[in-house]
């Protein structure tokens, strides 16, 4: 299940099942997901993990591997965006930034219907589920017939079957179906030719209904355009996003150069002195640099993209 | 879904030319300065979200009418030659302002006065132009532009939703909205796993756009809790912006990163919004080092807007720097 499940308030957070999909956090950029399977064991570089004792657990919880290799994982509940950044390529996919902004500008909210073509890898088709869930619905539509069985199946298993229909058809030249003339609230393309299906886009949107499409080039995104308003749609905006993302260091920072110039001499010295006096290499360890010694050099954090 | 509607009582957004933004209620009765005239949006009771309209060569009335742009006049000129240069430049323009318009302001008000709509001024503006003729179509379409926005405004009513809203308000007075842009607010909502039976716990100094959002996506199924540091809450009046049923507003105080960790459920998501990179710099060395969440990143969101028209694409000359940063995570359960 990759959506919040009803509970009550107060209710102790839920637990691992076997069957499960959960993502297991190996460390910063190595996270996969894996159906709990509770008679198998689970090979991972931190070691050998038997799934069985991962169930009754918590998500969230610390699991350790079997025998002396003294590994560990994080067992985490799957979201949206953590099935993105697991999932198995069938095509390319959508990322965070992108999907977040499709969620945000098709102003999606439970009870809306989308339509989205083509399903591809069913990135994105999880976040669409999750914001028109409950009493929503995303129908989902691709041309190749293998990728919407693996789509269909996936869904079912992450408890999506009620809120996703995924349909073999190709929409860029058939249009969607007509059953669903006057049934969207919001519809999503990521097609070659996305201006090939604004006629029918604007059959099936209701009024105020919000039409976004995704190409990599600008040439797609003016045909779109010019098909749009052709259409009569208004309000067009064409935008780009991406994430930066920054890593974090801790650093001491000089700030007064005459007392650490001092303070480097004095620390020369005093090495000299003991370097005479054991007659020996120096002994000392390195210091480990910004936590240890205090000084003039405050604390700081030096955030770089 | 009948929210499409515009009802009675409703807020909404009012933009100008896709651009300038108020925000209004609709009641019948009350007035709204549309140009220099005062109207009542009472006609748009009944019609639908995303409706156009402008006002009627009275000055007085509303007119459900998309004014005429250059798209309507069928497919733009293809102006360029095989060199790549256009028929027409501005050499000889020489930018005396007014001077080239014979039309002044006390025939446009003349005009007016005789009831002449918008577009009949338009239309009047660009006869007298001197410079219009030799103008390149390009030029032309952006003179008419200009003049239309001034003489035909063309006004929508948007539904206020989190997305609209956080756009609105980040042009008007970001400083309410602690510069929280509306790609940010998206990221947040994603980041922090949000949607229906969740339970969600805000703290924010947004005025209640980050609260009205969460409550949207989940639409009443869920809790919002919505805490707040200090003895007082601060104002969350954005809220009573967004159309909700009264019985989805929730609030109870709380106290912030450490004092609300702990109530986070284990692996759930988190997603920490600042306007400046440093506060979220410390906390995610903090939540490094007590090892009690996975996953964690910093990040900015970049946005940059383009304008898209025949021979004419390039990206917004103006875009903001920054947007703001978030901090995300998913919270594990500590070895004792």
């Amino acid at each position: 299940m990759v959506l919040h499940k009803k509970q009550d308030l107060g209710a102790p957070p839920p637990c691992i099942v076997d069957g499960d999909l959960v993502i297991v956090y190996e460390q910063f950029d190595a996270m996969k997901a894996v159906y709990v399977d509770a008679k198998q064991n689970i090979q991972s570089r931190f070691g050998c993990f038997p799934m069985k004792e991962w169930v009754g657990k918590p998500f969230g919880s610390r699991v350790c591997a079997k025998g002396k290799s003294q590994g560990w994982v994080h067992i985490l509940a799957p979201t949206p965006e953590l099935w993105t950044q697991v999932l198995k390529h069938r095509t390319q996919i959508l990322y965070a930034a992108d999907i977040a902004m499709i969620c945000s500008f098709l102003e999606l909210r439970p009870g809306c219907t989308v339509l989205e073509s083509g399903t591809g890898s069913g990135s994105l088709t999880h976040s669409l589920a999750r914001a028109v869930a409950p009493g929503g619905h995303v129908h989902t539509f691709d041309f190749h017939q293998k990728r919407t069985e693996e789509a269909a199946s996936e869904f079912a298993r992450h408890g999506l079957g009620e809120l996703v229909t995924v349909q073999h058809r190709n929409i860029e030249a058939l249009g969607f179906p007509e059953e669903l003339h006057g049934a969207a609230d919001a519809l999503f393309l990521d097609l070659p030719g996305p201006w090939n299906v604004v006629a029918s886009a604007a059959a099936c949107l209701r009024p105020d209904g919000v039409f976004c499409s995704f190409s990599p080039c600008i040439e797609q995104v003016q045909r779109t355009c010019a098909a749009l308003a052709a259409a009569g749609f208004t309000a067009p905006r064409t935008m780009e996003c991406l994430l930066r993302s920054y890593e974090v260091h801790s650093q001491r920072i000089t700030c007064d150069l005459d007392k650490a110039d001092a303070a480097a001499a004095a620390a020369t010295e005093s090495k000299k002195r003991k370097r005479e006096g054991s007659g020996g290499p120096a002994a000392e360890g390195r210091q480990k640099g910004g936590y240890s010694s205090a000084g003039d050099g405050r604390e700081a954090f030096i955030a770089a993209s | 879904m009948g929210s499409c509607v515009i009802r009675e009582g409703d807020n909404a957004i009012l933009e100008f030319n896709n651009s300038f933004k108020t925000f209004v209620s609709i009641k019948r009765g009350s007035k709204v300065k549309i140009g220099k005239a005062l109207c009542s949006l009472e006609p748009l009771i009944g019609q639908y979200y995303g409706i156009q309209f402008a006002l009627a060569a009275d000055g007085q009335t509303l007119e459900f009418k998309r004014p005429k742009t250059e798209r309507d006049d069928g497919a733009p000129k293809d102006e360029w030659d095989a060199n790549g240069t256009m028929d027409k430049n501005n050499s000889e323009l020489l930018d005396r302002g007014d001077a080239h318009q014979n039309l002044k302001p006390e025939d446009i008000e003349a005009m007016r006065a005789a009831g002449m709509g918008g577009e009949a001024i338009v239309e009047a503006l660009l006869a007298n132009s001197e410079t219009y003729e030799s103008k390149t179509h390009f030029a032309q379409a952006k003179y008419r532009k200009r003049k239309a926005e001034k003489y035909m405004a063309q006004a929508t009513l948007v539904r206020p939703t989190a997305r609209a809203l956080a756009d609105a308000y980040f042009a008007r007075s970001p400083q309410k909205i602690q510069n929280l842009r509306a790609d940010s607010l998206a990221l947040l909502l994603s980041l922090a796993n949000i949607g229906a039976h969740a339970g969600v716990l805000v703290v924010e100094t947004c005025s209640g756009l980050v609260t009205g959002a969460v409550a949207e996506r989940l639409g009443g199924s869920g809790l919002v809790v919505s805490g707040f540091t200090g003895l007082k809450p601060p104002s969350l009046d954005i809220v009573r912006q967004f159309n909700f049923p009264a019985s989805s507003k929730a609030g109870m105080p709380l106290a912030l990163l450490r004092k609300v960790l702990p109530l986070l459920a284990p692996s759930g998501a988190f997603a920490i919004f600042a306007n400046c990179l440093q506060p979220l710099a410390e906390c995610m060395l903090a939540l490094q080092v007590s090892k009690e969440a996975v996953a964690l990143q910093l990040q900015e969101s970049w946005w940059r807007e383009h304008q898209v028209l025949p021979g004419r694409t390039h990206p917004e000359m103006m875009v903001s720097a920054t947007g703001g940063y978030i901090l995300t995570g998913y919270k594990v359960i500590r070895q004792a």
